[in-house]
């Protein structure tokens, strides 16, 4: 199991490296602009005042205050840009752990050895859940040095609550992942499944934001569940998105590896 | 009594194997068995069902019905147990681009156990192994799955087309590893297309044919089945219809030449032929390739 682990983390090495390196340079990004933001928030705030409510929900914006740091993080960055690149990066690794190999030719290789199929799921799934991690600490929690480095105020406690929810996030997209990788051989089949489904969750969530007849709608998509925003501005922990999201990856986790064992490869 | 067991234990057991991919039935009832110490060849046209037979010997492929034992186990139940005693080449095989060939090695040693060759398998095949595999040649990724099948001392080989793009010195050899192999007590079960190879090698051959196993014999079993070529020469015309009545395929007929493929008894072709003046008569055994084409075709 530690072979396979260690082998498939030294072949991602790279890409891991990249995601967690582009994340820490969006935060980067808005941490060393934010002073000369806040600076002008009273302003930022009457301008966003006069946007339609509307327009705002759709980008899953409801609140706009520019007067914290993490009330402008949660705007900018990880209502949009982390959490499309934490589904990307999951989407990624799953798409290569099982489908990936039976594209590549390599599963034989694998299989032909006395490593159980079980193992095998259960290895990649962990390097998921390890890559995770790790992305999660270095994109979320960089943001306490680079504040302190930028004399920017900030509330670290808010930050262990939207890594909470996006580990939750992040291993519900990965779980659902991998079952799909599990069921098909193309490794393009699996982005392009995960990829759809993602965006129609979106859409889903932005149409039932706009129409009030439709808002249930909200309910199937994981961008309601994951609402950076709450975890950010006000500090709460929304249990029910991270039931959830439980739910999702226990249930998605048993059947994918099921499948996985009993499916020709 | 032990060591009669040990003589005869069956390796492989294969039992009214079906696999069927949809409507399509790629295999459709196999039956065999392959005892301890054979070489036994599978042979078969493409599409014939040898891959698909092959993938689930090694549980890649999971049978519509049937089963299928490996050393006496059943090969889904003890997968992970049987893959400590096999060594399998796919017809396919496939690297991972990024690592050497000593990052293959190295890797799969692991989950091998201790009992290594692959040390002498590279001096043998004369193998780079600090090279890239996405940089090696067809014959150089041969070798290497040719190491990495055999590196762990497997006491059963499933080899798909173990030769393919290797070089005639290569080749031979392969088959001189294959040897001393069997010689040490391990089994081999191996596909090809390359029927030389087959009659070189083997000591039984099973031929499958649209999903279904024709025979199943031994190399002189099928030696003995007489199947003779002649041609003959004379200055006059051969008068065919005398032959029609004789268990004989006409090859070709020239004015006064005549190549004919005979089966079983040939003193009556013979004693037709001598009422020629003949100039010349050759009568020699067809090679095995013929007979192994016979089954393709039926």
């Amino acid at each position: 199991m530690k072979s396979l682990i260690t082998r498939f983390f030294k072949d991602r090495r790279v890409s891991l490296l990249v995601y967690c390196v582009a994340g820490i340079g969006f935060l980067e990004m808005y941490v060393a602009i934010y002073p000369s933001i806040s600076s002008q928030a009273a302003r930022f705030n009457e301008l966003f005042a006069s946007y339609p409510q509307e327009f705002l929900k759709a980008f899953g914006i409801d609140r706009l205050d520019m007067s914290t740091l993490e009330n402008y993080i949660a705007m900018e960055h990880f209502s949009m840009i982390w959490p499309l690149m934490l589904v990307i990066f999951m989407i990624s690794i799953a798409g290569g752990a099982l489908a990936g190999e039976i594209d590549r030719g390599t599963i034989e290789l694998l299989l032909a050895r006395p490593i159980s199929r079980l193992k095998l799921f259960i290895g990649r799934y962990l390097y998921g859940f390890i890559a995770l991690v790790i992305f999660i600490l270095a994109t979320v929690f960089t943001v306490i040095p680079l504040a302190e480095m930028h004399k920017v105020t900030y509330d670290a406690d808010r930050y262990l609550i939207i890594s909470i929810l996006g580990l939750f996030f992040g291993l519900a997209v990965f779980s659902l992942s991998m079952l799909v990788s599990a069921l098909f051989s193309e490794r393009g089949r699996v982005s392009m499944i995960m990829g759809g489904s993602l965006v129609l969750m979106y859409v889903l969530n932005v149409v039932a934001s706009l129409k009030e007849n439709l808002s249930d709608l909200k309910y199937l998509s994981f961008f309601h569940y994951f609402d950076a925003q709450s975890a950010l501005t006000k500090g709460e922990l929304n249990w029910t998105s991270i039931w959830v999201f439980a739910g999702i990856i226990i249930v998605s986790t048993i059947i994918g590896a099921m499948v996985w064992k009993r499916r020709d490869v | 009594m032990y060591r009669f067991f040990k003589e005869n234990m069956v390796i492989i057991e294969v039992s009214d194997f079906k696999k069927y991919f949809g409507k399509t039935r790629a295999v459709d009832g196999v039956s065999f068995s392959v005892e301890k110490g054979e070489i036994f060849g599978f042979l078969g046209p493409n599409g014939a069902g040898k891959t698909t037979t092959i993938r689930c010997l090694m549980d890649f492929l999971r049978p519509t019905s049937g089963s299928i034992k490996l050393f006496g186990l059943d090969n889904q139940d003890h997968a992970v147990e049987l893959k400590h005693r096999i060594g399998y080449l796919s017809g396919y095989v496939r690297f991972y681009d990024k690592w050497t060939g000593w990052d293959h090695i190295r890797f799969f040693r692991k989950f091998n156990g201790q009992s290594d060759s692959s040390a002498e398998l590279i001096r043998r095949l004369d193998f780079d192994p600090t090279r890239k595999t996405g940089q090696l040649s067809s014959g150089n990724k041969q070798k290497l799955g040719i190491i990495l099948a055999l590196q762990h001392n497997p006491e059963l080989l499933i080899l798909d087309e173990p030769t393919i793009g290797l070089d005639p010195i290569l080749q031979n050899e392969i088959y001189k590893i294959i040897h001393e192999r069997v010689l040490s007590g391990a089994t081999v079960f191996f596909s090809s297309h390359n029927m030389p190879e087959v009659e070189k090698i083997c000591n039984r051959v099973g031929i499958i044919r649209q999903g279904k196993m024709v025979a199943v014999q031994r190399i002189e079993e099928l030696k003995e089945k007489k199947v003779y070529r002649i041609h003959a020469h004379t200055d006059g015309a051969f008068d065919l219809s005398r032959f029609q009545t004789l268990n004989i395929t006409v090859l070709q007929s020239l004015e006064h030449e005549l190549n004919l493929e005979a089966r079983g008894d040939i003193n009556p072709i013979v004693k037709e032929l001598s009422r020629y003046q003949l100039k010349e008569l050759t009568i020699e055994r067809a090679p095995l390739e013929q007979i192994f084409l016979e089954y393709y075709e039926k």
